[in-house]
Protein backbone atom coordinates (compact mmCIF):
# COMPACT_ATOMS: atom_id res chain seq x y z
CA UNK A 1 0.00 0.00 0.00
CA UNK A 2 2.90 2.43 0.65
CA UNK A 3 3.70 2.50 -3.03
CA UNK A 4 0.07 3.18 -3.82
CA UNK A 5 0.65 6.49 -2.10
CA UNK A 6 3.44 7.44 -4.50
CA UNK A 7 1.39 6.21 -7.43
CA UNK A 8 -1.71 8.18 -6.54
CA UNK A 9 0.21 11.29 -5.61
CA UNK A 10 1.46 11.34 -9.19
CA UNK A 11 -2.13 11.42 -10.43
CA UNK A 12 -3.91 14.76 -10.34
CA UNK A 13 -7.24 13.94 -8.79
CA UNK A 14 -7.70 17.33 -7.09
CA UNK A 15 -9.72 17.47 -3.88
CA UNK A 16 -12.33 14.92 -5.00
CA UNK A 17 -10.85 11.94 -3.07
CA UNK A 18 -10.68 14.05 0.10
CA UNK A 19 -14.33 15.13 -0.25
CA UNK A 20 -15.48 11.55 -0.95
CA UNK A 21 -13.45 10.34 2.04
CA UNK A 22 -14.89 13.05 4.32
CA UNK A 23 -18.46 12.14 3.28
CA UNK A 24 -17.72 8.46 3.87
CA UNK A 25 -16.32 9.07 7.38
CA UNK A 26 -19.30 11.27 8.30
CA UNK A 27 -21.70 8.55 7.16
CA UNK A 28 -19.81 6.04 9.33
CA UNK A 29 -20.17 8.29 12.38
CA UNK A 30 -23.85 8.72 11.57
CA UNK A 31 -24.29 4.94 11.45
CA UNK A 32 -22.45 4.69 14.77
CA UNK A 33 -24.97 7.08 16.35
CA UNK A 34 -27.82 5.14 14.71
CA UNK A 35 -26.53 1.94 16.32
CA UNK A 36 -26.27 3.67 19.70
CA UNK A 37 -29.85 4.99 19.53
CA UNK A 38 -31.15 1.52 18.68
CA UNK A 39 -29.13 -0.29 21.35
CA UNK A 40 -30.66 -1.68 24.53
CA UNK A 41 -27.53 -1.58 26.69
CA UNK A 42 -27.33 -5.33 27.36
CA UNK A 43 -24.28 -7.52 26.70
CA UNK A 44 -26.14 -9.61 24.14
CA UNK A 45 -27.26 -6.49 22.33
CA UNK A 46 -23.76 -4.99 22.33
CA UNK A 47 -22.08 -8.10 20.94
CA UNK A 48 -24.84 -9.65 18.83
CA UNK A 49 -27.35 -6.87 18.08
CA UNK A 50 -30.02 -8.80 19.95
CA UNK A 51 -29.56 -11.83 17.63
CA UNK A 52 -31.99 -10.29 15.16
CA UNK A 53 -29.97 -9.29 12.10
CA UNK A 54 -31.83 -9.69 8.82
CA UNK A 55 -30.70 -10.62 5.33
CA UNK A 56 -29.26 -7.30 4.11
CA UNK A 57 -27.10 -6.74 7.18
CA UNK A 58 -26.06 -10.38 7.66
CA UNK A 59 -25.02 -10.97 4.05
CA UNK A 60 -23.07 -7.73 3.71
CA UNK A 61 -21.41 -7.84 7.12
CA UNK A 62 -20.19 -11.41 6.44
CA UNK A 63 -18.76 -10.33 3.07
CA UNK A 64 -17.18 -7.12 4.40
CA UNK A 65 -15.60 -8.95 7.33
CA UNK A 66 -14.29 -11.70 5.01
CA UNK A 67 -12.20 -9.30 2.94
CA UNK A 68 -9.71 -6.66 4.01
CA UNK A 69 -8.03 -4.11 1.72
CA UNK A 70 -6.08 -7.07 0.27
CA UNK A 71 -9.12 -7.88 -1.85
CA UNK A 72 -8.96 -4.82 -4.06
CA UNK A 73 -5.17 -4.46 -4.17
CA UNK A 74 -3.74 -7.92 -3.54
CA UNK A 75 -5.90 -10.00 -5.89
CA UNK A 76 -5.18 -7.99 -9.07
CA UNK A 77 -1.55 -7.80 -7.91
CA UNK A 78 -1.34 -11.59 -7.70
CA UNK A 79 -2.89 -11.97 -11.17
CA UNK A 80 -0.42 -9.41 -12.54
CA UNK A 81 2.47 -11.34 -11.00
CA UNK A 82 1.45 -14.96 -11.50
CA UNK A 83 -1.06 -14.87 -14.35
CA UNK A 84 -4.36 -16.60 -14.88
CA UNK A 85 -3.62 -19.54 -12.53
CA UNK A 86 -3.99 -17.22 -9.51
CA UNK A 87 -7.54 -16.36 -10.64
CA UNK A 88 -8.56 -19.79 -9.34
CA UNK A 89 -8.34 -18.25 -5.86
CA UNK A 90 -11.85 -16.88 -6.48
CA UNK A 91 -13.15 -20.46 -6.44
CA UNK A 92 -12.59 -20.62 -2.67
CA UNK A 93 -15.47 -18.17 -2.22
CA UNK A 94 -18.35 -20.52 -3.14
CA UNK A 95 -16.83 -23.08 -0.73
CA UNK A 96 -16.87 -20.38 1.96
CA UNK A 97 -20.49 -19.68 1.04
CA UNK A 98 -21.38 -23.33 1.71
CA UNK A 99 -19.63 -23.10 5.09
CA UNK A 100 -21.63 -19.96 5.94
CA UNK A 101 -24.72 -22.15 5.96
CA UNK A 102 -23.47 -25.60 6.93
CA UNK A 103 -21.37 -24.37 9.86
CA UNK A 104 -23.03 -21.01 10.47
CA UNK A 105 -26.57 -22.26 10.89
CA UNK A 106 -25.66 -24.85 13.52
CA UNK A 107 -23.58 -22.25 15.35
CA UNK A 108 -26.57 -19.86 15.24
CA UNK A 109 -28.94 -22.48 16.63
CA UNK A 110 -26.69 -23.38 19.53
CA UNK A 111 -25.99 -19.71 20.21
CA UNK A 112 -29.69 -18.87 20.40
CA UNK A 113 -30.55 -21.88 22.51
CA UNK A 114 -27.68 -21.47 24.98
CA UNK A 115 -26.85 -17.76 24.95
CA UNK A 116 -23.38 -18.16 23.42
CA UNK A 117 -21.45 -15.07 22.34
CA UNK A 118 -17.94 -16.25 21.40
CA UNK A 119 -16.49 -19.38 19.70
CA UNK A 120 -15.06 -20.34 23.11
CA UNK A 121 -18.56 -20.33 24.62
CA UNK A 122 -19.74 -23.01 22.19
CA UNK A 123 -16.64 -25.21 22.12
CA UNK A 124 -16.14 -25.07 25.89
CA UNK A 125 -19.90 -25.44 26.38
CA UNK A 126 -19.86 -28.74 24.52
CA UNK A 127 -16.53 -30.26 25.60
CA UNK A 128 -16.50 -28.67 29.08
CA UNK A 129 -13.66 -27.06 31.03
CA UNK A 130 -11.77 -23.80 30.98
CA UNK A 131 -8.59 -25.09 29.30
CA UNK A 132 -10.25 -25.62 25.93
CA UNK A 133 -11.85 -22.18 26.16
CA UNK A 134 -8.39 -20.60 26.57
CA UNK A 135 -6.98 -22.55 23.61
CA UNK A 136 -9.88 -21.43 21.38
CA UNK A 137 -9.52 -17.84 22.59
CA UNK A 138 -5.76 -17.78 21.93
CA UNK A 139 -6.24 -19.18 18.39
CA UNK A 140 -8.85 -16.48 17.81
CA UNK A 141 -6.61 -13.72 19.16
CA UNK A 142 -3.76 -14.90 16.91
CA UNK A 143 -6.13 -14.28 14.00
CA UNK A 144 -7.63 -11.02 15.21
CA UNK A 145 -4.65 -8.96 16.45
CA UNK A 146 -2.48 -8.89 13.29
CA UNK A 147 -5.54 -7.98 11.24
CA UNK A 148 -6.34 -4.95 13.45
CA UNK A 149 -2.76 -3.65 13.37
CA UNK A 150 -2.29 -4.05 9.61
CA UNK A 151 -5.61 -2.30 8.84
CA UNK A 152 -4.70 0.70 11.04
CA UNK A 153 -1.39 0.93 9.18
CA UNK A 154 -3.32 0.99 5.89
CA UNK A 155 -5.29 4.02 7.13
CA UNK A 156 -2.04 5.89 7.80
CA UNK A 157 -0.80 5.16 4.32
CA UNK A 158 -3.97 6.37 2.67
CA UNK A 159 -3.70 9.64 4.63
CA UNK A 160 -0.12 10.08 3.39
CA UNK A 161 -1.42 9.92 -0.14
CA UNK A 162 -4.32 12.26 0.40
CA UNK A 163 -2.81 14.87 2.72
CA UNK A 164 0.97 14.57 2.41
CA UNK A 165 3.95 12.41 3.38
CA UNK A 166 4.03 13.52 7.04
CA UNK A 167 0.37 12.70 7.66
CA UNK A 168 0.83 8.99 8.40
CA UNK A 169 0.21 9.29 12.15
CA UNK A 170 -2.76 11.57 11.55
CA UNK A 171 -4.35 9.05 9.16
CA UNK A 172 -3.74 6.02 11.38
CA UNK A 173 -5.11 7.93 14.40
CA UNK A 174 -8.14 9.20 12.48
CA UNK A 175 -9.01 5.72 11.16
CA UNK A 176 -8.59 4.25 14.65
CA UNK A 177 -10.65 6.96 16.34
CA UNK A 178 -13.54 6.85 13.86
CA UNK A 179 -13.60 3.04 14.06
CA UNK A 180 -13.27 3.15 17.86
CA UNK A 181 -16.15 5.61 18.25
CA UNK A 182 -18.69 3.63 16.28
CA UNK A 183 -17.60 0.27 17.72
CA UNK A 184 -17.78 1.66 21.26
CA UNK A 185 -21.09 3.45 21.05
CA UNK A 186 -23.13 1.07 18.96
CA UNK A 187 -21.42 -2.34 19.26
CA UNK A 188 -22.43 -5.01 16.75
CA UNK A 189 -25.34 -2.96 15.43
CA UNK A 190 -23.07 -0.07 14.36
CA UNK A 191 -20.32 -2.41 13.13
CA UNK A 192 -22.80 -4.36 11.03
CA UNK A 193 -24.50 -1.29 9.56
CA UNK A 194 -21.16 0.29 8.65
CA UNK A 195 -20.27 -3.08 7.14
CA UNK A 196 -23.35 -2.76 4.91
CA UNK A 197 -21.95 0.44 3.43
CA UNK A 198 -18.42 -0.95 3.33
CA UNK A 199 -19.58 -4.23 1.77
CA UNK A 200 -21.49 -2.39 -0.95
CA UNK A 201 -18.42 -0.25 -1.66
CA UNK A 202 -16.22 -3.36 -1.81
CA UNK A 203 -18.50 -5.16 -4.27
CA UNK A 204 -19.06 -2.05 -6.39
CA UNK A 205 -15.33 -1.25 -6.40
CA UNK A 206 -14.35 -4.79 -7.44
CA UNK A 207 -16.87 -5.01 -10.26
CA UNK A 208 -16.55 -1.43 -11.43
CA UNK A 209 -12.77 -1.74 -11.74
CA UNK A 210 -13.01 -4.61 -14.26
CA UNK A 211 -15.88 -3.17 -16.26
CA UNK A 212 -14.26 0.28 -16.48
CA UNK A 213 -10.93 -1.06 -17.72
CA UNK A 214 -12.66 -3.36 -20.23
CA UNK A 215 -14.72 -0.48 -21.64
CA UNK A 216 -11.70 1.82 -21.77
CA UNK A 217 -9.74 -0.77 -23.78
CA UNK A 218 -12.48 -1.02 -26.42
CA UNK A 219 -14.73 -3.84 -25.22
CA UNK A 220 -14.46 -7.58 -24.53
CA UNK A 221 -12.85 -8.60 -27.84
CA UNK A 222 -10.18 -5.92 -27.75
CA UNK A 223 -9.59 -6.60 -24.04
CA UNK A 224 -8.89 -10.31 -24.56
CA UNK A 225 -6.81 -9.70 -27.69
CA UNK A 226 -4.47 -7.72 -25.39
CA UNK A 227 -4.51 -10.61 -22.90
CA UNK A 228 -3.57 -13.03 -25.72
CA UNK A 229 -0.26 -11.15 -26.09
CA UNK A 230 0.83 -12.31 -22.61
CA UNK A 231 3.87 -14.51 -22.01
CA UNK A 232 2.69 -18.21 -22.24
CA UNK A 233 3.77 -18.72 -18.60
CA UNK A 234 1.04 -16.26 -17.58
CA UNK A 235 -1.64 -18.32 -19.33
CA UNK A 236 -0.82 -21.85 -18.11
CA UNK A 237 -0.73 -23.64 -14.75
CA UNK A 238 2.53 -23.45 -12.79
CA UNK A 239 4.94 -26.23 -11.91
CA UNK A 240 4.92 -27.18 -8.17
CA UNK A 241 8.72 -27.40 -8.27
CA UNK A 242 8.91 -23.67 -8.98
CA UNK A 243 5.75 -21.98 -7.80
CA UNK A 244 2.84 -22.43 -5.40
CA UNK A 245 0.37 -21.43 -8.13
CA UNK A 246 0.00 -25.06 -9.11
CA UNK A 247 -3.17 -27.21 -9.08
CA UNK A 248 -2.38 -29.00 -5.80
CA UNK A 249 -1.79 -25.91 -3.70
CA UNK A 250 -4.74 -24.12 -5.30
CA UNK A 251 -7.06 -27.06 -4.62
CA UNK A 252 -6.12 -27.27 -0.93
CA UNK A 253 -6.30 -23.49 -0.58
CA UNK A 254 -9.78 -23.37 -2.10
CA UNK A 255 -10.99 -26.07 0.29
CA UNK A 256 -9.42 -24.94 3.55
CA UNK A 257 -8.57 -21.23 3.46
CA UNK A 258 -12.23 -20.39 3.02
CA UNK A 259 -13.15 -22.43 6.10
CA UNK A 260 -10.53 -20.58 8.14
CA UNK A 261 -12.02 -17.21 7.37
CA UNK A 262 -15.51 -18.48 8.11
CA UNK A 263 -14.72 -19.74 11.64
CA UNK A 264 -12.65 -16.76 12.78
CA UNK A 265 -14.17 -15.08 15.87
CA UNK A 266 -15.80 -12.08 14.12
CA UNK A 267 -17.61 -14.30 11.57
CA UNK A 268 -18.59 -16.81 14.25
CA UNK A 269 -20.27 -13.99 16.19
CA UNK A 270 -22.11 -12.92 13.02
CA UNK A 271 -23.68 -16.38 12.83
CA UNK A 272 -24.91 -16.01 16.43
CA UNK A 273 -26.33 -12.59 15.47
CA UNK A 274 -28.31 -13.81 12.42
CA UNK A 275 -32.07 -13.78 12.82
CA UNK A 276 -32.99 -17.15 11.32
CA UNK A 277 -31.97 -20.14 9.29
CA UNK A 278 -33.46 -18.51 6.21
CA UNK A 279 -31.30 -15.40 6.73
CA UNK A 280 -28.14 -17.49 6.77
CA UNK A 281 -29.23 -19.66 3.86
CA UNK A 282 -29.86 -16.65 1.66
CA UNK A 283 -26.68 -14.93 2.88
CA UNK A 284 -24.72 -18.06 1.95
CA UNK A 285 -26.12 -18.01 -1.59
CA UNK A 286 -25.41 -14.30 -2.04
CA UNK A 287 -21.88 -14.78 -0.70
CA UNK A 288 -21.21 -17.77 -2.96
CA UNK A 289 -22.56 -16.19 -6.14
CA UNK A 290 -22.09 -12.42 -5.95
CA UNK A 291 -18.65 -12.16 -4.34
CA UNK A 292 -16.70 -14.45 -6.73
CA UNK A 293 -18.51 -12.90 -9.72
CA UNK A 294 -17.29 -9.44 -8.68
CA UNK A 295 -13.72 -10.72 -8.59
CA UNK A 296 -13.72 -13.06 -11.62
CA UNK A 297 -15.48 -10.55 -13.88
CA UNK A 298 -14.08 -7.49 -12.16
CA UNK A 299 -10.88 -6.54 -10.46
CA UNK A 300 -8.95 -9.77 -11.23
CA UNK A 301 -9.26 -9.07 -14.97
CA UNK A 302 -7.59 -5.72 -14.38
CA UNK A 303 -4.49 -7.54 -13.12
CA UNK A 304 -4.48 -9.82 -16.16
CA UNK A 305 -4.73 -7.11 -18.80
CA UNK A 306 -2.47 -4.86 -16.71
CA UNK A 307 0.35 -7.35 -17.26
CA UNK A 308 -0.20 -7.16 -21.03
CA UNK A 309 -0.49 -3.36 -21.20
CA UNK A 310 2.26 -2.57 -18.64
CA UNK A 311 4.60 -5.60 -18.66
CA UNK A 312 7.70 -5.77 -16.46
CA UNK A 313 10.99 -4.87 -18.12
CA UNK A 314 12.40 -8.40 -17.69
CA UNK A 315 9.66 -11.01 -17.02
CA UNK A 316 12.24 -13.47 -15.68
CA UNK A 317 13.37 -11.20 -12.83
CA UNK A 318 11.59 -10.36 -9.58
CA UNK A 319 8.92 -7.67 -9.90
CA UNK A 320 10.74 -4.93 -7.99
CA UNK A 321 10.28 -1.20 -8.64
CA UNK A 322 13.35 -1.21 -10.93
CA UNK A 323 11.88 -3.99 -13.07
CA UNK A 324 8.41 -2.46 -13.42
CA UNK A 325 7.17 0.28 -15.77
CA UNK A 326 7.62 3.86 -14.59
CA UNK A 327 5.08 4.85 -11.95
CA UNK A 328 4.34 1.26 -10.96
CA UNK A 329 6.44 0.21 -7.97
CA UNK A 330 4.72 -2.98 -6.88
CA UNK A 331 2.32 -5.50 -8.51
CA UNK A 332 -0.31 -4.59 -5.85
CA UNK A 333 -0.61 -1.16 -7.43
CA UNK A 334 -1.74 -2.42 -10.81
CA UNK A 335 -5.50 -1.94 -10.32
CA UNK A 336 -5.21 1.66 -9.11
CA UNK A 337 -2.48 2.32 -11.70
CA UNK A 338 -4.70 1.16 -14.55
CA UNK A 339 -7.80 2.90 -13.21
CA UNK A 340 -6.13 6.22 -12.48
CA UNK A 341 -4.69 6.10 -16.00
CA UNK A 342 -7.86 5.06 -17.82
CA UNK A 343 -10.84 6.47 -15.91
CA UNK A 344 -10.10 10.23 -15.81
CA UNK A 345 -8.97 10.11 -19.47
CA UNK A 346 -12.14 8.29 -20.52
CA UNK A 347 -14.76 9.91 -18.32
CA UNK A 348 -13.23 13.23 -17.16
CA UNK A 349 -14.78 14.46 -13.88
CA UNK A 350 -16.92 11.33 -13.52
CA UNK A 351 -13.78 9.22 -13.86
CA UNK A 352 -12.16 11.16 -11.01
CA UNK A 353 -15.22 10.53 -8.84
CA UNK A 354 -15.15 6.82 -9.71
CA UNK A 355 -11.45 6.43 -8.87
CA UNK A 356 -12.11 8.31 -5.61
CA UNK A 357 -14.90 5.87 -4.78
CA UNK A 358 -12.60 2.94 -5.49
CA UNK A 359 -9.96 4.44 -3.18
CA UNK A 360 -12.54 4.86 -0.44
CA UNK A 361 -13.64 1.27 -1.14
CA UNK A 362 -10.07 0.16 -0.39
CA UNK A 363 -10.19 2.05 2.89
CA UNK A 364 -13.67 0.70 3.59
CA UNK A 365 -12.40 -2.86 3.14
CA UNK A 366 -9.67 -2.15 5.71
CA UNK A 367 -12.02 -0.49 8.19
CA UNK A 368 -14.66 -3.20 7.98
CA UNK A 369 -12.03 -5.79 8.88
CA UNK A 370 -10.58 -3.66 11.70
CA UNK A 371 -13.95 -2.86 13.29
CA UNK A 372 -15.23 -6.46 13.16
CA UNK A 373 -12.04 -7.82 14.67
CA UNK A 374 -11.86 -5.14 17.39
CA UNK A 375 -15.45 -5.84 18.35
CA UNK A 376 -14.86 -9.62 18.35
CA UNK A 377 -11.72 -9.22 20.47
CA UNK A 378 -13.70 -7.29 23.08
CA UNK A 379 -16.13 -10.22 23.28
CA UNK A 380 -13.43 -12.91 23.39
CA UNK A 381 -11.40 -11.24 26.17
CA UNK A 382 -14.50 -10.50 28.24
CA UNK A 383 -16.25 -13.85 27.90
CA UNK A 384 -13.28 -16.18 27.70
CA UNK A 385 -10.92 -14.52 30.21
CA UNK A 386 -12.60 -11.85 32.38
CA UNK A 387 -15.65 -14.00 33.13
CA UNK A 388 -13.36 -16.77 34.42
CA UNK A 389 -11.66 -14.34 36.79
CA UNK A 390 -14.85 -12.59 37.89
CA UNK A 391 -17.76 -15.00 37.34
CA UNK A 392 -20.13 -12.78 39.36
CA UNK A 393 -19.71 -9.74 37.11
CA UNK A 394 -22.96 -8.09 36.06
CA UNK A 395 -23.95 -7.85 32.41
CA UNK A 396 -23.25 -4.11 32.44
CA UNK A 397 -19.79 -4.65 33.92
CA UNK A 398 -18.98 -7.19 31.21
CA UNK A 399 -20.12 -4.84 28.44
CA UNK A 400 -17.87 -2.11 29.85
CA UNK A 401 -14.92 -4.47 30.17
CA UNK A 402 -15.39 -5.29 26.47
CA UNK A 403 -15.36 -1.58 25.63
CA UNK A 404 -12.24 -1.07 27.76
CA UNK A 405 -10.49 -3.92 25.89
CA UNK A 406 -11.41 -2.29 22.57
CA UNK A 407 -9.95 1.07 23.70
CA UNK A 408 -6.72 -0.49 25.03
CA UNK A 409 -6.27 -2.69 21.95
CA UNK A 410 -6.77 0.26 19.61
CA UNK A 411 -4.25 2.32 21.60
CA UNK A 412 -1.67 -0.51 21.58
CA UNK A 413 -2.22 -1.21 17.85
CA UNK A 414 -1.86 2.49 17.09
CA UNK A 415 1.31 2.63 19.21
CA UNK A 416 2.84 -0.34 17.36
CA UNK A 417 1.95 1.17 13.97
CA UNK A 418 3.42 4.52 15.02
CA UNK A 419 6.59 2.83 16.36
CA UNK A 420 6.85 0.87 13.11
CA UNK A 421 6.83 4.13 11.17
CA UNK A 422 9.35 5.93 13.36
CA UNK A 423 11.83 3.44 14.94
CA UNK A 424 13.92 0.42 13.90
CA UNK A 425 12.58 -1.63 16.81
CA UNK A 426 9.03 -0.79 15.71
CA UNK A 427 9.80 -1.73 12.11
CA UNK A 428 11.01 -5.17 13.23
CA UNK A 429 7.98 -5.65 15.44
CA UNK A 430 5.63 -4.63 12.65
CA UNK A 431 7.42 -6.99 10.25
CA UNK A 432 6.87 -9.91 12.65
CA UNK A 433 3.20 -8.95 13.00
CA UNK A 434 2.88 -8.78 9.19
CA UNK A 435 4.29 -12.35 9.03
CA UNK A 436 1.70 -13.48 11.57
CA UNK A 437 -0.95 -11.77 9.44
CA UNK A 438 -0.20 -14.35 6.74
CA UNK A 439 -0.42 -17.19 9.28
CA UNK A 440 -3.68 -15.94 10.77
CA UNK A 441 -5.93 -18.10 8.60
CA UNK A 442 -3.88 -21.21 9.34
CA UNK A 443 -4.38 -20.58 13.08
CA UNK A 444 -8.12 -19.95 12.94
CA UNK A 445 -8.58 -23.00 10.67
CA UNK A 446 -7.78 -25.16 13.71
CA UNK A 447 -11.28 -24.52 15.09
CA UNK A 448 -12.88 -26.28 12.09
CA UNK A 449 -12.52 -29.95 13.26
CA UNK A 450 -14.01 -29.18 16.70
CA UNK A 451 -16.85 -27.18 15.11
CA UNK A 452 -17.67 -30.02 12.69
CA UNK A 453 -17.53 -32.55 15.53
CA UNK A 454 -19.97 -30.54 17.67
CA UNK A 455 -22.38 -29.82 14.81
CA UNK A 456 -22.35 -33.15 12.95
CA UNK A 457 -20.33 -36.02 14.45
CA UNK A 458 -20.26 -35.68 18.26
CA UNK A 459 -17.69 -38.44 18.83
CA UNK A 460 -14.75 -36.32 19.97
CA UNK A 461 -13.58 -35.73 23.54
CA UNK A 462 -12.33 -32.66 25.33
CA UNK A 463 -8.75 -33.95 25.49
CA UNK A 464 -8.91 -34.93 21.83
CA UNK A 465 -10.13 -31.49 20.78
CA UNK A 466 -7.45 -29.70 22.84
CA UNK A 467 -4.71 -32.02 21.57
CA UNK A 468 -5.86 -31.55 17.97
CA UNK A 469 -5.99 -27.76 18.15
CA UNK A 470 -2.62 -27.52 19.93
CA UNK A 471 -1.05 -29.86 17.35
CA UNK A 472 -2.47 -27.85 14.45
CA UNK A 473 -1.26 -24.57 15.99
CA UNK A 474 2.17 -26.12 16.62
CA UNK A 475 2.44 -27.25 12.97
CA UNK A 476 1.78 -23.66 11.85
CA UNK A 477 4.46 -22.34 14.22
CA UNK A 478 7.02 -24.99 13.23
CA UNK A 479 6.58 -24.27 9.51
CA UNK A 480 6.97 -20.55 10.31
CA UNK A 481 10.14 -21.09 12.35
CA UNK A 482 11.69 -23.39 9.71
CA UNK A 483 10.33 -21.56 6.69
CA UNK A 484 13.80 -21.26 5.14
CA UNK A 485 14.17 -25.07 4.98
CA UNK A 486 13.85 -26.34 1.39
CA UNK A 487 11.75 -29.36 2.35
CA UNK A 488 9.28 -27.16 4.24
CA UNK A 489 9.17 -24.74 1.30
CA UNK A 490 8.36 -27.57 -1.11
CA UNK A 491 5.58 -28.91 1.14
CA UNK A 492 4.14 -25.38 1.40
CA UNK A 493 4.14 -25.14 -2.39
CA UNK A 494 2.18 -28.39 -2.64
CA UNK A 495 -0.32 -27.91 0.13
CA UNK A 496 -1.90 -24.90 1.81
CA UNK A 497 -0.49 -24.41 5.33
CA UNK A 498 -3.95 -24.37 6.91
CA UNK A 499 -4.83 -27.66 5.21
CA UNK A 500 -1.55 -29.23 6.35
CA UNK A 501 -2.05 -28.14 9.96
CA UNK A 502 -5.72 -29.23 9.99
CA UNK A 503 -4.70 -32.67 8.70
CA UNK A 504 -2.41 -33.12 11.73
CA UNK A 505 -5.12 -31.64 13.95
CA UNK A 506 -7.72 -34.19 12.73
CA UNK A 507 -5.36 -37.19 13.07
CA UNK A 508 -4.45 -36.28 16.65
CA UNK A 509 -8.07 -35.35 17.49
CA UNK A 510 -9.35 -38.77 16.31
CA UNK A 511 -6.62 -40.84 17.97
CA UNK A 512 -6.75 -39.02 21.33
CA UNK A 513 -10.56 -39.06 21.32
CA UNK A 514 -10.48 -42.86 20.95
CA UNK A 515 -8.26 -43.13 24.01
CA UNK A 516 -9.81 -40.62 26.39
CA UNK A 517 -12.97 -40.21 28.47
CA UNK A 518 -16.13 -39.86 26.39
CA UNK A 519 -18.61 -37.03 26.84
CA UNK A 520 -21.74 -37.81 28.85
CA UNK A 521 -24.42 -39.14 26.39
CA UNK A 522 -27.15 -36.99 28.00
CA UNK A 523 -25.02 -33.88 27.38
CA UNK A 524 -24.60 -34.91 23.72
CA UNK A 525 -28.34 -35.55 23.43
CA UNK A 526 -29.15 -32.06 24.70
CA UNK A 527 -26.94 -30.58 21.95
CA UNK A 528 -28.64 -32.80 19.37
CA UNK A 529 -32.00 -31.42 20.50
CA UNK A 530 -30.82 -27.82 20.20
CA UNK A 531 -29.47 -28.51 16.72
CA UNK A 532 -32.57 -30.24 15.38
CA UNK B 1 -11.66 -30.16 -9.69
CA UNK B 2 -11.71 -26.65 -11.09
CA UNK B 3 -8.43 -25.42 -9.66
CA UNK B 4 -7.08 -28.95 -9.07
CA UNK B 5 -6.23 -31.78 -11.46
CA UNK B 6 -8.85 -30.61 -13.97
CA UNK B 7 -6.80 -27.52 -14.73
CA UNK B 8 -3.87 -29.77 -15.69
CA UNK B 9 -5.99 -31.19 -18.51
CA UNK B 10 -6.59 -27.70 -19.88
CA UNK B 11 -3.20 -26.00 -19.80
CA UNK B 12 -0.52 -27.91 -17.87
CA UNK B 13 2.83 -26.27 -16.99
CA UNK B 14 5.03 -25.78 -20.06
CA UNK B 15 2.23 -26.27 -22.61
CA UNK B 16 1.19 -23.78 -25.29
CA UNK B 17 -1.62 -21.51 -24.06
CA UNK B 18 -5.05 -22.49 -25.38
CA UNK B 19 -7.87 -20.08 -26.13
CA UNK B 20 -11.60 -20.77 -26.03
CA UNK B 21 -13.99 -18.16 -27.47
CA UNK B 22 -11.04 -15.78 -27.76
CA UNK B 23 -10.31 -15.98 -24.03
CA UNK B 24 -7.55 -17.91 -22.18
CA UNK B 25 -8.82 -21.48 -21.73
CA UNK B 26 -7.84 -21.51 -18.04
CA UNK B 27 -9.90 -18.37 -17.42
CA UNK B 28 -12.91 -19.93 -19.17
CA UNK B 29 -12.33 -23.09 -17.09
CA UNK B 30 -12.32 -21.04 -13.86
CA UNK B 31 -15.51 -19.23 -14.91
CA UNK B 32 -17.15 -22.53 -15.87
CA UNK B 33 -16.33 -24.01 -12.45
CA UNK B 34 -17.62 -20.90 -10.74
CA UNK B 35 -20.98 -21.49 -12.52
CA UNK B 36 -20.91 -25.18 -11.53
CA UNK B 37 -20.26 -24.28 -7.87
CA UNK B 38 -22.91 -21.53 -7.94
CA UNK B 39 -25.47 -23.90 -9.52
CA UNK B 40 -24.79 -26.62 -6.93
CA UNK B 41 -25.22 -24.12 -4.10
CA UNK B 42 -28.42 -22.69 -5.57
CA UNK B 43 -29.92 -26.17 -5.91
CA UNK B 44 -28.74 -27.21 -2.43
CA UNK B 45 -30.18 -24.03 -0.91
CA UNK B 46 -33.57 -24.62 -2.55
CA UNK B 47 -33.84 -28.39 -2.20
CA UNK B 48 -31.79 -29.47 0.83
CA UNK B 49 -31.09 -26.60 3.15
CA UNK B 50 -34.59 -25.17 3.25
CA UNK B 51 -36.34 -28.31 4.50
CA UNK B 52 -38.15 -27.65 7.75
CA UNK B 53 -35.93 -24.70 8.64
CA UNK B 54 -38.03 -21.71 7.70
CA UNK B 55 -40.77 -22.01 10.31
CA UNK B 56 -38.52 -20.89 13.17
Amino acid sequence: MSNLIILLSNTDLGNTPKIVLAIYLLILLGLGIFGYLKSKGTEEDYYLAGRGQGLLVTSLTIMATFFSGVALLGFPGLVYEHGVSSMFLALNLPVAGVAVYLLGNGIRKLGQARGYVTPGDMIAGYYGGTGIRFVVAVLGILYVLPYIIIQIKAGGMLAQQLFGENMFNFGATALSLVTLIYVLVGGMRSVAWTDVLQGLLLLAGALLAGVAVMVSLGGVESFFSKVAELDPKQLTMHDPQKSKWNPWWLLTFCLFASLASIVQPAQWMRFYAAKSSKTLRQSAVIFAVVLPACFLFGVMLVGLVGRAVHPPIDPNLALTAENLPEGLNKPDQIAVFMLSEQLPAMLGGLGVILISIIMVAIMAASMSTADSNLHALGGVITRDFYDRINPNATEKQRAWVGRFVIIITTAIALGIVSLGENTDFGKGLLQTIAEFFFLAMAFSCQLVPAAIDILYIRKGTRTGAIAGMCTGGAVVLVTYLFSSDEGIQYIKRLIDLGCLAVTFNVIVFVIVSKLTKKIDPSHIASFERDLS
Amino acid sequence: MGPGPGSLLINPPGSEPKFWFGMPALYVWAVLWFFVEAAVILVAARVLWGKGQDNE
